[in-house]
């Protein structure tokens, strides 16, 4: 085969096409040399969603700021996903001046979740994102129990608010989800605003969140995270340690890093300074 | 008012099919008017398990698609009394298995049978979700490693949040596991998870423990399922296991691949009815 030569002389092997682009004045042309300037990873995020039910109605915007008075630092710079599950089928508001309206109050648009087809172009107009289809998780009848499908989270039993309500950072929740049924692997449990208490194990592959303690009264295998909201006072506690991962606050440990001292025992993790200090339970 | 249940795993090759097959044969054997369904469309092979595959004609996507009555498509088995098979497709896919047909189909079936015996296709796609989302009983077949273990986990908390019993709200799917190809030897030599290891991670009540042994290939060569077999420990462990499900109370016995000899093979049999 032959080898091309691009119009600049320079003989660049065999695949380069016979007729090569010059670069413009101006752009690059070294980018396939240099060294690695950024790399793409996958995260797991856990963020505010804002389930839309009167968009439109003029005491909306007074009304969130009420809910974000309730619990300032919580909802300060964060990023925010709107739900519009209740309100697919109606017109969209204007997207651009509805993201500005929530920038006012110091919340971050970054998408949109569950709209039609009207919500998801009013949504890329304004520059925000599309979060993949989801569809909150339904309150069982059972007062005691509250139970995640896959990739979903659970709601505390608390009567339905439409804003969401956290405990203040350094409470302990005000409210706590109870989850009576073993935690499977590929399962979300997220107990919003308040402590998470699990009386069944939970597998490996499964995972609890909450913005308060997480407490697991049998074997923990999964990944837990404590304090999610930036509540550094928050524990982990459980009766056989075996998880894969915890984090309190965002600081996290993986299961190699734990010492096999503590390894099926019954510990409470806690975070002092920057580090994840585990001690066993009386 | 018929039983639907769904036999699955998640994990590939652990013995769903072999244990659909001896399941139904032996529901039916119990006097159960039962029909087993293939739900692995593609790669379809219960009717090989179940030793009719030169008499298929029609065929579960056939009925949905209503190109063919249900009775054009359920074979008659011709050793068990009431047992009856519906194969799949081989030249389909699952994209083929339409919510409303499978439906449609196990409505009618459930008006003539006592009990249908859902065999899954491996994974948590379409296929399996589609094998389970009717039942109202599962058996989560399990083989004694890490990954068998982990993919039923995985498994049992879609049947626990999936099915149309958890959509509605009704009482969840009645779900049991059944351990199979136990191997004696490597459990002892470690190599193996022991049963008590196995439940304590996947937390549900224990069907059966079916010993991994020589006969369940000789089964499916002669498309016979082992549940029939005399002479085979497997065959006698599906049986405690059918049992178990209809409601005995009979002793888990973990045995080796072959029972000892005719005279044991007697007295566990005896031991088993008085029970």
């Amino acid at each position: 085969m032959l080898a091309a030569v691009n119009s600049a002389g320079v003989n660049r092997g065999l695949s380069t096409p016979a007729t090569a682009i010059q670069p413009a004045a101006g752009e690059v042309d070294d980018v396939d040399d240099c060294p690695e300037l950024f790399q793409v990873r996958g995260h797991l995020y856990n963020l505010v969603t804002l389930r839309l039910i009167e968009p439109e109605d003029h005491r909306f915007f007074p009304q969130l700021q009420n809910a974000i008075a309730r619990a300032p630092e919580f909802f300060r710079h964060a990023p925010v996903v709107l739900d519009a599950t209740a309100v697919a089928g109606r017109p969209p508001p204007n997207m651009a001046e509805f993201a500005r309206r929530l920038r006012q109050q110091r919340l971050v648009p970054v998408g949109v979740q569950n709209g039609d087809e009207a919500w998801t172009q009013a949504a890329l107009n304004a520059g925000l994102g599309l979060f993949p289809p989801g569809r909150p998780a339904e309150m069982l009848r059972r007062q005691d129990t509250a139970q995640a499908g896959p990739q979903e989270a659970a709601r505390p039993v608390a009567p339905p608010d439409p804003a969401v309500q956290p405990a203040p950072a350094g409470e302990g929740g005000k409210v706590a989800t109870v989850v009576t049924e073993p935690v499977r692997a590929g399962q979300q449990i997220h107990a919003r605003g308040g402590d998470l208490v699990v009386l069944a194990p939970v597998s490996p592959g499964a995972e609890l969140l909450a913005e308060g303690h997480v407490h697991v009264y049998s074997s923990l295998r999964g990944r837990a995270h404590a304090g999610i909201g930036g509540n550094h006072d928050a524990r982990i506690f459980c009766n056989s340690m075996h998880a894969q991962l915890v984090s309190i606050a965002g600081l996290y440990l993986v299961n190699a890093e734990i010492d096999e001292r503590w390894l099926g025992k019954r510990v409470q993790i806690r975070c002092v300074d920057e580090t994840i200090v585990m001690e066993a339970l009386p | 008012m018929a039983r639907v249940i769904v036999i699955t795993s998640g994990k590939g090759g652990v013995g769903k099919t072999t244990t659909a097959a001896a399941f139904a044969a032996g529901l039916a054997r119990e006097g159960n008017k039962t029909v087993v369904i293939d739900f692995d469309v593609g790669l379809r092979n219960l009717d090989l398990i179940m030793g009719c595959e030169r008499r298929v004609v029609f065929d579960f996507i056939d009925v949905i698609n209503g190109a063919a009555r249900l009775n054009q498509a359920l074979i008659r088995d011709k050793r068990v009394d009431g047992l009856y098979v519906l194969p799949t497709s081989q030249t389909r896919d699952k994209d083929a298995l339409k919510m409303e047909g499978v439906e449609q189909v196990i409505g009618e079936l459930r008006r003539d049978f006592d009990y249908i015996v859902c065999d899954s296709p491996a994974g948590i796609e379409h296929g399996a979700q589609a094998a389970m989302y009717l039942a109202d009983e599962a058996v989560v077949v399990t083989n004694p490693e890490v990954s068998s273990v982990r993919d039923s986990d995985r498994m049992i908390g879609i049947l626990t949040s999936k099915s149309r019993r958890a959509e509605r709200n009704e009482e969840p799917i009645k779900q049991h596991v059944l351990i199979t190809r136990y191997d004696l030897d490597r459990v002892s030599r470690g190599e193996m998870l022991k049963v008590e290891d196995i439940l304590e991670m996947l937390a549900l009540p224990l069907l059966g423990v079916i010993p991994e042994s020589r006969s369940v290939l000789q089964a499916s060569n002669t498309g016979t399922p082992v549940i029939l077999d005399d002479a085979s420990s497997a065959g006698l462990a599906y049986r405690d296991a059918v049992g178990r499900f209809l409601g005995e109370q009979l002793e888990y016995r973990i045995v080796g691949d072959q029972p000892k000899g005719l005279l044991d093979g007697l007295f566990n049999r005896l031991w088993r009815r008085s029970a």
